[in-house]
């Protein structure tokens, strides 16, 4: 309410007549000028009205006769040059490379129909080829391991840490609605959706458009882009909510000595999901950590809350979901 | 013709400059608020009231024989502190362990860790965040095979220390007063153990009775009460040599020895002809002593040092009942801290210096507490028929005591044994001994 009123100052209440004829005049003079410099812009690539010139003579050219140029009614200031004579040549070929008519003469191609074949009476049996085999063939001795490669795998799998780089949790956006499921790109295509098509496979949008509309061009204040998801628009009872989901899995040790006094800032950066993915101390609690053994214990339990399975989907209104972002959490006793 | 009259455009101006006045103003106003949601810092989201839940930890074996053994001894240590919940789980050796697998059973730390060798062994241990998968900290030991309860205690402390943030109390000692035979002819001796009740070890041969042992904080000493010729004196127990040395001549009864912080003076008391004891301080290696109270016909007894060594709280009935009085350690500047109903006694300061353990009967009970040094913030821990003469670890966070039941006709039904509870008032344990116990003192960190 308070930017709808920021954004119209002019509250009129009860203008008085002489008034209102006046605003009427001021507004309706105004439009007309808009227009008019629309108008403007609009045909500004038409050529302008030629002048209403009088009939000319027309003066039809042979194969015999020099062309001679138009005689106007009006004197040029430069007298025309002769035209030059033109011999009816055919272009030359190059036999090396293909003659390509322009593109206008070809037809459009009809999108290729997608079929579905019919469900079979029975199922054919397929062969699955497993790239890489669960097990070795062969004899299993006492000593062998039912499982190596499989733990082997786990091991390798489970290397990777639950700190992962932020690019790699970025979701994919969602379908925008003027996307067409069903059109293949078709090789060697010059249709216009063809070329959308294998531009958007050549550069995929990994993320939402963050364009916004310019109000000076005239755009919708509200429009253009996707919805941002700005996670600083939490508001006051989100953020008990999201701290109230973390309590749950604070723990510590409260006996300690200086528990009292202990107070962590944590920087969490969250997926567009809502589950966090990345956890930094804050520069001043990262200082006091490497100098305090206690006050790094505490804190690394701080840590472990936000962490925790259990309490690592934090619960972000759908509204503000969609895109990484980072939340600022404070820990105390 | 002209739309409006020259009147009309007057009052239209001023409209139109007082409008465009307000509107601007207004327009600041609203603004204001405005720039403060433009700003780019992230929202603040605030925790508070954690809980107390012990650490999940998964403590797998070490090893064959001598690993399995020291990862007993590891989680039996990280259990009785009461702030661990240890699991076992798949020894995985030297390898990282499987941090999807040991998150999805709730676990927040896990030890990982390998024996090898004979006579001489090496232990080697590593600790990791499952939630941060990372290692906090990896240790290896070499030592002879016997000494393999020390290094599971050590490891056990490095563990402790690195999720807690505090030192480690496991790789510490206790001498008690280990009692045998029937309760009216009980034979007391001086004795040693690992603070898990393992290794016990008896010092003195019994022949005479022996109470309150102390343990220096410095050397490997052991201050106490002996009844040797039939004369109740203070001595002082060399745990390298076996000697025992008298603590300075008195003409009355020496007793509740204690040593400074630095260990190099021993607080005690010496009873006087009128009836009362005074507190003395005596240099062992010297002799040297001096007064440092001499109220009369008073006993002042149970002196402590505080822990930067510059006040002494005791015991004093100078009030008229036994109550608990802070000194300086030059013996002046006397006040009362406590105040409740009932007696009190046996006060010890804290390592950390913010806490008075001591005991207080009343109406028939035995209750051990903690107060602040003023005296305020009183708490009492635990009670029963006898609790008595604590005992602070070497970290603070725990009291060792001794708890007694009462006895039936003919002493049946008495026992007398050490027990350990922290300073919240929970975990209380029993520490296993082969014979009765009384009057536990922890030793420090053994270096």
């Amino acid at each position: 309410m308070l930017l709808q009123g920021f954004s119209m100052p002019y509250h009129v209440q009860e203008p008085a007549v002489g008034e209102g004829l006046l605003w009427g005049g001021f507004i309706s003079s105004l439009v007309l000028h808009l227009l008019v410099l629309v108008l403007l812009f609009w045909h500004s690539g038409m050529a302008l009205p030629d002048k209403v010139l009088p009939p000319v003579e027309m003066v039809y050219e042979t194969a015999d006769l020099p062309a001679h140029p138009v005689r106007a009614m009006h004197k040029a200031a430069v007298p025309v040059p002769p035209a030059p004579v033109q011999t009816q040549t055919p272009p030359a070929q190059d036999p090396l490379k293909e003659y390509v008519p322009p593109l206008s003469s070809l037809p459009v191609l009809p999108p290729r129909a997608y079929t579905v074949s019919e469900p079979a009476d029975r199922m054919e049996k397929k062969t699955v080829q497993q790239k890489m085999p669960l097990y070795k063939e062969g004899s299993v001795s006492p000593d062998t391991k039912l499982k190596p490669e499989l733990k082997l795998q786990n091991h390798v799998a489970q290397l990777k840490d639950s700190v992962h780089p932020v690019e790699k949790h970025v979701t994919r956006p969602l379908l925008s609605r003027t996307e067409q499921r069903h059109e293949l790109v078709q090789v060697g295509s010059h249709s216009l959706l063809s070329t959308l098509a294998s531009l958007r496979t050549e550069q995929p949008q990994d993320h939402p458009s963050r364009d916004v509309s310019d109000s000076q061009q005239g755009g919708d204040p509200h429009g253009g882009g996707s919805p941002e998801g700005d996670i600083r628009a939490l508001s006051a009872a989100d953020q008990k909510v999201i701290g109230a989901s973390v309590r749950r899995c604070y723990q510590e040790d409260i006996a300690a000595r200086d528990y009292a006094h202990f107070v962590a800032h944590l920087v969490v950066t969250v997926d567009a999901s809502g589950v966090v993915r990345l956890v930094r101390f804050a520069p001043e609690t990262a200082a006091r950590m490497a100098s305090d053994v206690s006050y790094r214990a505490l804190a690394e339990r701080a840590r472990a809350a936000v962490l925790s399975p259990v309490c690592a989907r934090l619960p972000i209104p759908l509204k503000l979901l969609g895109q990484t972002s980072q939340l600022h959490f404070v820990f105390r006793p | 013709m002209s739309l409006i009259t020259d009147c009309e455009a007057e009052s239209l101006k001023v409209f139109l400059s007082r409008r465009g006045l307000l509107g601007g103003v207004a327009g600041g106003l609203l603004a204001m608020p405005l720039t403060g949601w433009a700003t780019d810092s992230a929202p603040e989201i605030i925790v508070d009231q954690a809980h107390q839940v012990s650490i999940p930890i998964v403590v797998p074996d070490f090893g064959p024989g001598l690993g399995n053994r020291i990862s007993t001894v590891v989680s039996a240590d990280l259990s009785s502190t009461g702030l661990f919940q240890v699991m076992g789980g798949e020894a995985s050796g030297s390898s990282r362990p499987d941090f999807v697998a040991l998150k999805a059973r709730g676990v927040r730390a896990a030890v990982t860790g390998t024996t090898s060798g004979s006579g001489n062994v090496r232990v080697e241990m590593r600790l990791w965040d499952v939630l941060a998968g990372q290692q906090l900290q990896g240790r290896a030991y070499t030592a002879s095979e016997a000494n393999w309860r020390r290094i599971a205690h050590m490891i056990a402390d490095v563990i402790y220390q690195r999720l807690l943030g505090e030192p480690g109390y496991f790789d510490s000692r206790i001498a008690y007063i280990a009692r045998t035979g029937p309760r009216r002819r009980q034979v007391t001796r001086l004795a040693i153990m690992d603070q898990d009740g393992a290794n016990a070890h008896m010092l003195t041969s019994g022949q005479w009775l022996t109470l309150e042992p102390r343990f220096s904080p410095t050397h490997e000493q052991i201050a106490f009460l002996s009844y040797a010729q039939n004369r109740p004196r203070a001595y002082l127990y060399d745990l390298n040599s076996g000697r025992q040395f008298l603590l300075g001549q008195f003409e009355g009864i020496s007793f509740a020895p204690r040593f400074s912080p630095d260990g190099q003076s021993v607080i005690l008391s010496v009873t006087t002809r009128d009836g009362g004891a005074d507190i003395y301080i005596v240099d062992p290696g010297s002799g040297t002593r001096h007064c440092i109270t001499n109220a009369s016909g008073v006993i002042d007894t149970s002196p402590c040092f505080s822990p930067d060594g510059q006040q002494i709280v005791f015991n004093s009935d100078r009030g008229g009942s036994p109550q608990l009085y802070i000194m300086s350690a030059t013996g002046g500047n006397v006040r009362r801290i406590s105040y409740g109903e009932g007696h009190y006694g046996s006060p010890v300061w804290s390592p950390h210096g913010d806490i008075i353990a001591f005991t207080r009967i009343c109406q028939g009970r035995f209750l051990l507490g903690v107060m602040n040094p003023d005296g305020s913030g009183e708490r009492i821990l635990t009670e029963g028929f006898t609790v008595e003469s604590p005992s602070f670890a070497p970290n603070g966070r725990a009291l060792v005591f001794c708890r007694q039941s009462a006895a039936s006709t003919g002493g049946v039904g008495f026992s007398s044994t050490i027990a350990v509870i922290d300073i919240a008032g929970f975990n209380e344990h029993v520490v296993p001994t082969t014979t009765g116990a009384s009057d536990p003192s922890w030793s420090p960190l053994r270096r």
